[in-house]
């Protein structure tokens, strides 16, 4: 009896269903006690953001010269104690194609939103074109956006959802039917202008959402995950696209993904975030080849780095497995370096056989077992379990490998990383 | 010894289970159809019992609205007669029955109070919908809790109020009220909360529209259908309003069809013109079941839906 | 708005270091003000604003004239004649008089009658359409017909039926037409002077308008259960009595507790048919007279308005405490959470009780076997 019942509530723990409205497990408080704690919740983010109201005030901040879109210390600090934006800075000049990209959650569409003017900004300062702008309303702050789900009015058809901002913003007619008609010929959609939005597919509505981003002229192009509902191959060539639309619109466009190679191929620089906080700004070949922590480091890359638990000594560091290597000076000389660290190094930096790495870096040099090839067409991806880890490198695709066989790579030594246990952070 | 048991046992249960759910498949398949067959004959014969119950007084409306007065006296038909256009035009023509009038107060009060009914009960719903404002669950559960509360109870007031003020006769007193429609609203609630995609709203304000354009260009497209349905029940419900209406409007030229009809009282029906009254019934109901008919589809998918989603 | 700002901000700021060190205490007290007033887009004040015509129109169309309702239930304010006496303030008067004066209770009994005697079959026969047409293995046809024929008398005007049917059940009407030629009586019988047959006839076109509504009703919270209930039910080999009366009635409670309270507070609002079959006469001896006919018959015919105050206070209680329950069970149980549930812990209460059975029949087996 009592194991059927244990059996019954198993399965209700198991099985039991969360509806469309999914909310958290709701707390066994009573309705007095959770209105209390929510109120000491929004008690507590209000002196948080006071606190950094305070500061800014007493900071003194002003845009440099040569920025166009400014953010300084931007929070956004939720009701519920949730701080999902800390202190965000960056200075974007203009026709500059800056693109947010980190983990789900790491706050980049909050940003993006924020900058847009959906969202409140708790502290901080948004300036753009040196105005003060965190209080002003989306639809004068001069800028265009484009959705991940398109948001296209699903009444109107696709030449009135492109000439929608153009009416409000009361142009002469025959100036909207031109701007209109030049982005449909731009964004090659002249044949759908009669459609409504149900009948057409992804890349289509896609391509109607940026029109009507593009239209309007403004002074800054946003775009919050707009290929992330286009199928693969969609996604690549529309990814180019967007690209040359940015160069011969000379826009000025901020970009959110979390897709790393769409921000190394469209990014002039990138932002990459986690968990609220910016780890680091750069131009995309700043960020692959000097990544400023392990985080950034594995993220950008794929596949990704490499890391290793190593023992530093003296500029030798030996693995796990018993292997050592001899760093070359100029890396590490000077620099202190603790005894436990993180050795990454790149598939890419990890070259098949004895070619001139090898004698390059005689000692970085070794043979392991293949357990996966995986084959691309012009290049192998290896995983070998060197170091006891899975370790991907790349190999050319001309000699066929399968699992088991014995390989010999070598390391580029010059474009190792060495990353410190404690907080990640890169030791070069 | 004990192992002896567990030997033994499956033994007697596997053919035990074997020997029974066989036959009891066979036997079912067919019986089971047998009796379903007769069970849907009989919910056939009792659902065709009920749709005779909801249309054979329509029809005897219709038989004998176009029947003269001493056909209908005489004998029972099932056949309608050939006065019909008679009637309508005697009905018309009535001394101190102002039926034409009458028609036109009905209309004009009906078409204004579905108006009003739908257009503010939209804009009440989406405004509790996409807004945050600190009373926005008091607002949402006062208007919800309202919905249950019969307008009869506060006609005392109103009529005392129209006494003082000399306000009697007055259309707008009757039309106005309807902006405050509880039952519109959270229809219109809940159908726009499965269909409007809040990102939409983003978007109208990154184009910028203010929000008063985006209510009237983008939600009242998409709100359509719903209009469409209670623009219908609101125009029927006003249509077929008697208690209220009774009391407010005294004067004969302001008459509504329905307190037209609640003065027949005065003359027994033994002596009036009967084929005149069949016809007064006939235009307070065909209409209103006319324009269902036409749009029954709709109304009914919606009616389901809106119940479902509820 | 930026441009304000923009301009003090220059002025403030001009001739300063661009690296923003050291400005003076205006700029910073600028700065604060600014950060802490201008901060916030709020779209909050649209939300108000659009809600104002409803709010407006309500509270002057009913929420004063219910204030003037209670207000007047402590005066006595009636005619008598050709004057009209008071108001004058009179305390409770008005509801002693009707608590204790038979009328109100007689008629209050009339409703609860008649709507009882429509009630029960409404009931019913809304449940038996709901059932059948949700039934996946009837597999009817014609459902739509069949609903939208059902639900079309709900939207005929009540008065229209009401006189309608007077002249039908009149002494020259069809239905006695019908009867005679049928000779199943010989001379024409006087429906509305029968006390039963008057409360009926009005209890039914109630049904009538009404149980094609009530069956979407039913429809729709039937729908709502999970289907795979039934069907894990179905597989157990539960018939559909069991099915029906295990699991369909139980989950459906809800639903039902508000269909019984909305018909409920429908059935104190019946007038509209009771007025006019019965010509405003409430049937032979006021046995027909419903409430609301009385509330109408205070404020038109009698004129006393204090009376008809007090009335309008006690009904207006009466459906007060009735919406209260239904809100107190509908608005929980409309949490998608719960009902899925409540839904899943039924199935499982269900097929539990099945392998405890079925373990219940090994073990005797067992016990019979190794005898």
């Amino acid at each position: 009896m009592s194991e059927e019942k244990t059996e019954v509530k198993a399965e209700e723990k198991k099985e039991a269903p969360l509806g469309v409205n999914a909310q958290p497990k709701p707390k066994k408080m009573s309705r007095s006690e959770r209105r209390a704690a929510d109120k000491a919740m929004k008690q507590k983010s209000k002196e948080e953001i006071d606190a950094l109201l305070k500061r800014d005030a007493e900071d003194g901040w002003l845009a440099p010269e040569d920025s166009f879109v400014s953010l300084h210390n931007i929070n956004k600090i939720y009701d519920n104690g949730f701080h999902a934006v800390h202190d965000f800075s960056i200075d974007i000049k203009q026709h500059e194609f800056i693109v947010f990209v980190g983990p789900s959650g790491c706050g980049k569409s909050t940003t993006l939103r924020m900058i847009a003017g959906l969202e409140d900004i708790s502290s901080g300062t948004l300036e753009i074109d040196h105005e003060y702008m965190n209080d002003v309303a989306p639809k004068d702050r001069n800028i265009a956006m484009v959705f991940q789900s398109y948001a296209l009015y699903p009444h109107m058809t696709v030449y009135n959802n492109i000439a929608f901002p153009l009416k409000i913003m009361k142009l002469p007619k025959a100036e909207i039917d031109r701007r209109v008609m030049e982005a449909a010929r731009i964004l090659q959609i002249t044949p759908y202008l009669d459609r409504k939005p149900k009948a057409l597919s992804g890349g289509q509505r896609q391509r109607v959402a940026l029109g009507r981003a593009i239209v309007k002229h403004a002074k800054v192009l946003l775009m919050d995950e707009p290929l992330s509902n286009l199928d693969a191959k969609l996604r690549v060539q529309m990814r180019s696209e967007i690209v040359k639309l940015h160069n011969s619109l000379n826009a000025t466009t901020i970009y959110v993904t979390h897709d790393q190679t769409e921000a190394m191929t469209m990014a002039t620089r990138i932002v990459i975030l986690k968990d609220g906080y910016i780890q680091q700004i750069g131009t995309p070949l700043d960020i692959f080849n000097h990544p400023i922590n392990k985080f950034v480091a594995g993220f950008i890359g794929s596949p990704a780095m490499n890391f290793y638990p190593v023992l530093f000594e003296d500029g030798d560091i030996s693995f796990v497995t018993g292997q050592k290597i001899h760093l070359p000076e100029e890396l590490w000389k000077g620099k202190d370096i603790p005894h436990k660290a993180t050795f990454g190094i790149r598939p890419e930096d990890m070259y098949e056989g004895r070619g001139k790495f090898a004698e390059l870096y005689p000692d970085a040099c070794f043979q392991s077992k293949v357990i996966l090839a995986e084959l691309l067409g012009n290049e192998y991806y290896v995983h070998t379990d060197f170091g006891f880890q899975d370790t991907v490198s790349k190999f050319p695709s001309d000699q066929k490998l399968a699992p088991g066989d014995k390989v010999t790579f070598s390391m580029n030594l010059a474009h190792c990383h060495l990353f410190n246990d404690e907080d990640g952070k890169a030791i070069f | 010894m004990a192992e002896n048991t567990p030997m033994v046992t499956p033994t007697p249960i596997a053919p035990q289970l074997n020997r029974s759910t066989p036959e009891k498949k066979k036997q079912h398949p067919k019986s089971e159809k047998g009796v379903l067959a007769l069970e849907r004959t009989l919910v056939y014969i009792f659902l065709i019992l009920l749709t005779l119950l909801c249309l054979v007084p329509f029809w005897i409306l219709f038989v004998n609205a176009s029947r003269t007065t001493p056909e209908i006296r005489s004998s029972f038909s099932f056949i309608p007669g050939g006065a019909f256009f008679t009637n309508l035009n005697n009905l018309f023509h009535t001394d101190n029955f102002p039926v034409g009038r009458a028609l036109i107060n009905s209309m004009l009060i009906a078409f204004c109070s579905a108006i009003l009914s739908t257009y503010f009960s939209a804009l009440t719903a989406y405004a509790t919908e996409v807004y945050q404002f600190k009373l926005k669950k008091f607002v949402e559960t006062f208007i919800l809790a309202i919905m249950m509360i019969p307008t009869q109870v506060a006609t005392m007031g109103l009529v005392m109020i129209c006494m003082q003020a000399n306000l009697f006769n007055q259309f707008w007193i009757i039309i106005i009220p309807s902006i405050a429609a509880p039952t519109v609203y959270f229809y219109m609630k809940q159908y726009l909360a499965s269909v409007l995609p809040y990102e939409i709203v983003e978007a109208a304000r990154v184009d910028g529209a203010g929000e008063l354009r985006i209510f009237h260009t983008i939600i009242l497209p998409i709100l359509k259908p719903a209009i469409a349905v209670q623009f219908i029940f609101a125009y029927v419900a006003s249509w077929n309003n008697y208690f209220m209406p009774s009391m407010l409007l005294n004067d004969a030229k302001k008459y509504t069809i329905p307190i037209l009809i609640g003065q027949l009282q005065s003359s027994s029906p033994d002596t009036f013109d009967l084929g005149k009254i069949y016809m007064l019934m006939f235009i307070a109901v065909f209409p209103t079941l006319l324009i269902y008919l036409i749009f029954s589809r709709g109304i009914i998918k919606n009616l389901t839906n809106g119940a479902v989603k509820g | 708005m930026a441009d304000k700002n923009d301009k003090k901000y220059q002025e403030l700021t001009k001739g300063l270091n661009p690296e923003g060190a050291g400005e003076s205490k205006e700029a910073v007290d600028f700065r604060v003000k600014n950060y802490k007033k201008h901060r916030r887009i709020s779209y909050a004040k649209y939300g108000y604003l659009f809600l104002i015509p409803f709010f407006v129109a309500f509270i002057i169309f009913q929420l004063i004239p219910l204030f003037q309702t209670f207000y007047y239930s402590f005066f006595r304010y009636e005619r008598n004649g050709i004057d009209m006496i008071g108001p004058i303030f009179k305390g409770w008067r008005n509801y002693k008089l009707l608590f204790t004066g038979g009328e109100m209770w007689k008629y209050l009994g009339n409703t609860l009658i008649i709507w009882i005697v429509g009630f029960l079959p409404q009931m019913v026969v809304s449940l038996l359409l709901a059932i059948w047409f949700t039934d996946s293995r009837l597999k009817l046809h014609g459902t739509k017909f069949f609903q939208t024929v059902t639900y079309m008398p709900n939207l005929v005007m009540a008065a229209a039926f009401g006189y309608m049917f007077n002249m039908f059940f009149s002494q020259g009407g069809p239905v006695n037409q019908i009867l005679m030629s049928c000779h199943w009586i010989d001379s024409p019988y006087l429906f509305k002077d029968s006390v039963w047959w008057v409360r009926c006839i009005i209890a039914f076109i109630n049904f009538l308008m009404w149980f094609g509504n009530t069956s979407i009703l039913l429809m729709s919270g039937i729908m709502g259960i999970d289907e795979s209930v039934f069907e894990s039910a179905r597989l157990d080999g539960a018939n559909s009595h069991t099915v029906f009366w295990k699991i369909t009635f139980p989950l459906l409670t809800p639903i039902f507790v508000y269909f019984v309270i909305t018909s409920m507070i429908g059935g104190i609002q019946l007038f509209d048919a009771a007025q006019v079959f019965t010509l405003s006469n409430g049937g032979p001896d006021n046995t027909s007279m419903t409430i609301m006919m009385y509330l109408y018959t205070l404020i038109t015919s009698s004129q006393n308005y204090g009376l008809a105050g007090a009335l309008s206070v006690i009904l207006f209680l009466f459906t007060g405490i009735l919406s209260l329950i239904v809100f107190k069970t509908m608005v929980p149980n409309n949490n998608p959470i719960r009902s899925e549930r409540r839904a899943q812990k039924a199935r499982l209460r269900y097929v539990a009780r099945g392998q405890r059975e079925a373990r219940e029949a090994q073990a005797k087996a067992v016990a019979e076997g190794g005898k």
